[in-house]
């Protein structure tokens, strides 16, 4: 009967709370969701798309000549500028290759009366690193208007080419092309145009050193963030080999970094005067 | 014993069979809670689901929205409350963090056999940057008998953990080892990444009722979700004071995101709890 009893209880309870109206706590779940699309894993030298050496006096000893690909404030917005905004921590590394200094002078009328050929392009060359400074040379074999006019003509390295017809443009090497306009030429007529490079890759221990400064986060954590060291630019080709600027490792570089590079270039002894021009690409992946 | 019990001691002494009598009692109780408790029927109910507007990952902060229900706040879509009793209600929710997990990296060895698995409820990831589960293979061989240390995304160390199917670390995430045989070194890694319910802010809408009267039924006003905890506090979202709430009440949760910079892609999730009472 005890029992009896207990479940009387129970139930009478039961019966009392209803008849109080307090009532059982009901509870449902939505689930929410948000879906972050990967960006893109980008490099800009929106800021830095031109750097320039502070420029030297052509002079009988070496020099060395200083630039940054940025500014030398390290910790604002100006420089190469990484962004990665994929989201999946691949980590990244951006690396910089550059082609020599270089120069082309206008050219010189070595004899006849002609003065309509002109030498245009980007020398790409290492002639004329040592004096004398290289020079390409063209001379009239055959005379006659432009199309009829043969030539031929020298490289820096002194590398004769003949029996070559003139026309509007005509190739030489290493970037350079003579360019005949309407005359008449006459037979040993002859121009130059001398070329001169500060080389990335001067020798063993000079030529381009570049030096990235640390890195400004302008988002992002600088952890596992880092900047490449200073080296001397190597190769042997037009273009350097590559050169880390700046690396993420794996499941870091989340945001946006920038970086300058300071330059140092060695200047050869009696070079031409004039605007040198190279030209440094620098790639993300 | 049954002295005092007069109706008891008068169907005992009239020798009914015991079941019956218990039955006879069940049958009294019945009847008279019967009516009052088919008056204190509340409900809620609402979405399974709300996918807040997907972004881009950014180098800035963005602010995702979405809402629980609908933008029209005058039908019968979003949250719902009935009630069929009189003593007033409270609806109220609660969130989850925003989280999502990436999937396995193999930082070092040959072995593409570990996985992570689970849902991360830690905070880790919130600030740059994104955090990340590491395992690496302290002593060689098969699972069971290969050992290994973990980080957490805090970067703090537990080591000499002996390999097995699956090996909880923590923060709800959990580290499987497929058969294979583990070289020391051997590395793997999943980054987390969070979305806090502390950026979460909650605008309820008006109430629409849909039977009853909108008298003493009122919105939750828009606030920011807090707490410390996996889930947040409690925050109102519609009450009804007693002696009104009598009908069916729905409501929409307007939901605004603040979504951090530089965070993982990928599908972030968090569970809302809605609670009457």
């Amino acid at each position: 009967m005890k029992k009896i009893l207990i479940l009387i209880s129970i139930f009478g309870l039961i019966g009392l709370i209803s008849g109080l109206g307090i009532q059982v706590v009901r509870a449902v779940s939505t689930a929410l969701d948000v879906t972050m699309t990967a960006g893109s894993l980008s490099i800009s030298n929106s800021t830095a798309a031109t750097a320039s050496y502070t420029g030297k006096t052509v002079s009988i000893t070496e020099q060395t000549d200083t630039a940054t690909i940025g500014n030398t404030t390290y910790t604002d917005t100006t420089g190469i500028e990484v962004t990665d905004t994929r989201g999946t921590g691949a980590g990244w590394s951006a690396v910089m290759t550059v082609t020599h200094l270089n120069t082309k002078a206008t050219q010189k009328t070595l004899a006849g009366s002609n003065n309509t050929v002109t030498f245009t392009g980007t020398y790409d060359g290492l002639d004329g690193v040592l004096d004398p400074n290289g020079t390409f040379k063209v001379e009239i074999t055959t005379g006659g208007a432009v199309g009829t006019a043969v030539f031929k003509w020298w490289d820096p390295a002194a590398n004769l080419t003949s029996t070559v017809t003139t026309a509007a443009s005509v190739v030489l090497s290493n970037g350079i092309t003579v360019n005949f306009a309407a005359a008449t030429y006459v037979v040993a007529d002859s121009w130059s145009a001398g070329v001169d490079v500060f080389p990335y890759n001067y020798s063993t221990t000079k030529g381009l050193t570049a030096t990235p400064s640390t890195i400004h986060n302008a988002s992002g954590s600088l952890t596992g963030v880092t900047a490449g060291s200073a080296e001397l630019m190597t190769g042997s080709a037009a273009t350097s080999n590559a050169k880390t600027v700046m690396t993420a490792a794996v499941n870091r570089g989340f945001g946006d970094y920038f970086i300058d590079v300071g330059l140092s270039q060695t200047i050869h002894p009696n070079s031409l005067s004039g605007s040198y021009t190279s030209t440094a690409v620098i790639t993300v992946s | 014993m049954f002295e005092s019990i007069y109706p008891i001691r008068f169907f005992l002494r009239n020798k009914m069979r015991e079941k019956r009598f218990i039955f006879s009692i069940l049958i009294i109780v019945i009847l008279a809670c019967g009516p009052s408790a088919a008056r204190a029927v509340l409900v809620i109910t609402a979405p399974a689901s709300a996918t807040l507007t997907g972004k881009t990952v950014s180098i800035t902060v963005q602010t995702s929205t979405g809402v629980i229900g609908d933008s029209n706040n005058a039908n019968l879509i979003g949250v719902k409350v009935s009630d069929d009793g009189t003593a007033g209600w409270s609806a109220v929710m609660a969130s989850t963090h925003f989280t999502t997990r990436a999937t396995q990296k193999t930082l070092a060895g040959a072995n593409n056999t570990v996985t992570f698995t689970g849902t991360y409820d830690g905070l880790d990831g919130v600030l740059d940057p994104n955090g990340t589960f590491r395992v690496k293979i302290t002593t060689g061989g098969a699972v069971g008998t290969a050992v290994f240390s973990w980080w957490d995304p805090a970067a703090n160390l537990t080591s000499n953990v002996t390999t097995a199917a699956s090996v909880v670390l923590s923060n709800g995430i959990t580290v499987n080892f497929a058969a294979a045989t583990y070289a020391v070194d051997d590395e793997w890694s999943a980054g987390v990444d969070v979305f806090p319910y502390t950026g979460l802010t909650v605008t309820p809408s008006g109430i629409y009722a849909e039977s009853g009267s909108l008298t003493g039924v009122s919105a939750g006003s828009s606030e920011i979700l807090s707490g410390t905890g996996a889930t947040s506090n409690a925050k109102t979202i519609m009450t009804a004071t007693a002696g009104n709430g009598t009908g069916i009440y729905w409501q929409d949760e307007d939901l605004s995101l603040s979504v951090h910079a530089n965070s993982l892609s990928g599908n972030f999730t968090a569970t809302v709890t809605l609670t009457v009472s």
